[in-house]
């Protein structure tokens, strides 16, 4: 299974340019997209805690980690709080496939803290915290750091391009025919909102991809789904009525009291019609991610699977108005 | 048969649980275990339905294109027309079930756009995929809280 340690060490010695020695080398179970590996690099008198993001050979998501090291580099420009990025290996020269090395950032990882055993209060000041992030992150100015380069910008059809990009998806790993999701395919083509913006779009975002130390968030993780695209996406990711137990407080922190906070801190008028597409997006693309996963499962490049979503199906269909 | 295929997918669930996963510290190979016992679950608990569900998804799909015939075009029809004149006889492998099972949800997905165009036929094709999702008999649990990550655990289990 361990197949990375000596290329790692090999790597970080040619990267630093003096003897490194990798110790403490432990694959999380944490992230089903990427390998995650945690270890120690000590050369000198440094030692640095690092997690080494490799791309596993099957995967639920399929992405790209040039996209993925070049918005790091350019949001580390900002006062977003993100992984900081010591060495890229974007073709898998070094280490087998590609990967990424990062610092580890302080803090824990409890994606259901909104739910948790904290009070109310607390967690209430968490949720103005986290999606006040957010509302960071669709106001960053991409253009300026240059971020047009490597991401495409959508412009107004950025629904329709999402369901381009998930229709794509689904018919490359599909292992059956799927005509529930052809319904809902076609439900959204023929509603497709228009894009009042482009913004940097997180595409993942939510409170188990943060680090909290005490009841701060001190890092935004995970942004190997980042592109540009409609504000909406993120809002209807995060107001998915699915994963409503991540997201939302019962009575003071539903969809309504997220999206008027977000609306504030942006600025940004709200299109209610749009979240709810994209909420119907966020399950199609959640079903077509259990798809890729079985795919990879049946070609023996990933140890997980999963019984079809078909509970998702009766959702969608439900969302829809079917 | 005994132990039966439920027999034997429970006792290897039973081993894996009790004998296997309290020497299994490796947090990775942990996780894997704890999703795979779960969707051993599922299976014994839903193997024997299978067969029974295929017939009556390909069946329904086939009604569903049948009472659309006259909306649909010549190349969907004949095809239609040759996956039922082969369709295998009610003591079949369930590979062969399978197989045809999946031409007629292939020939269902490939009409979705005109199926959606008539009030009818839209109503058969959504009555027909809502009984299937009620009659599915391999159950995915809804997502829940995963401890060691935090994010969400959608592995199959009963």
């Amino acid at each position: 299974m361990n197949d990375i340690a000596e290329p790692l060490g090999r790597w970080l010695t040619d990267e630093l340019d003096q003897p490194v020695r990798i110790e403490n080398l432990r694959r999380t179970s944490a992230g089903y997209s990427r390998e995650n590996w945690l270890f120690d690099a000590t050369f000198g008198t440094v030692r640095l805690a690092l997690i080494a993001r490799r791309d596993p050979e099957g995967s639920v998501l399929d992405t790209d980690r040039r996209v993925e090291a070049a918005v790091l580099r350019a949001l580390a420009r900002t006062d977003l709080p993100v992984p900081r990025l010591r060495w890229a290996d974007l073709t898998g020269e070094k280490v087998g496939r590609p990967t990424l090395v990062m610092d580890v950032a302080r803090g824990t990882c409890d994606g259901f803290v909104l739910n948790g055993d904290l009070p109310r209060d607390t967690r209430l000041g968490l949720a103005h915290q986290i999606y006040g992030l957010l509302a960071r992150i669709h106001l960053v100015d991409w253009r300026s750091l240059g971020l047009g380069e490597v991401l495409e910008d959508p412009g107004p059809a950025a629904a329709l391009r999402a369901v381009d990009h998930w229709e794509f998806e689904m018919r490359r790993v599909q292992l059956e025919p799927e005509p529930e999701l052809a319904v809902v395919i076609a439900w959204l083509r023929a509603n497709a909102p228009i894009s009042p913006s482009t913004v940097l779009v997180h595409g993942d975002f939510k409170p188990g991809n943060v680090l909290l130390e005490g009841d701060e968030v001190t890092v935004v993780l995970d942004w190997e789904t980042v592109h540009l695209g409609d504000p909406h996406e993120d809002l209807g990711w995060v107001t998915n009525p699915l994963r409503a137990g991540e997201h939302r407080i019962p009575e003071v922190w539903e969809p309504e009291h997220l999206l008027n906070h977000w609306s504030e801190q942006t600025g940004l008028t709200l299109d209610d019609r749009a979240v709810h597409w994209w909420n119907v997006l966020a399950n199609l693309k959640l079903a077509v991610i259990v798809l890729t996963g079985n795919h990879a499962f049946v070609d023996h490049r990933l140890d997980r699977y999963y019984q079809l979503p078909v509970t998702l199906y009766g959702l969608l269909l439900d969302m829809i108005g079917a | 048969m005994r132990p039966n295929v439920s027999e034997q997918l429970d006792g290897i669930r039973r081993v894996l649980t009790q004998v296997i996963a309290p020497h299994v510290t490796d947090p990775y190979a942990a996780s894997i275990l704890t999703g795979l016992v779960g969707a051993l679950g599922s299976l014994a608990a839903g193997w024997s339905s299978v067969p029974q569900f295929l017939r009556w998804d390909a069946d329904g799909s086939a009604a569903v294109l049948t009472g659309a015939r006259p909306y649909l075009d010549e190349g969907l029809t004949a095809e239609l027309d040759e996956v039922l004149d082969h369709a295998p006889d009610g003591d079949c492998d369930v590979l062969v079930l399978e197989l045809h099972h999946r031409r007629l949800r292939a020939l269902l997905e490939r009409a979705v756009p005109v199926l959606l165009e008539q009030p009818t036929t839209r109503s058969h094709l959504v009555g027909h995929l809502r009984a299937r999702i009620e009659r599915f008999p391999l159950s995915m649990v809804p997502p829940t809280r995963n401890p060691q990550t935090g994010g969400i655990s959608a592995d199959a289990a009963r």
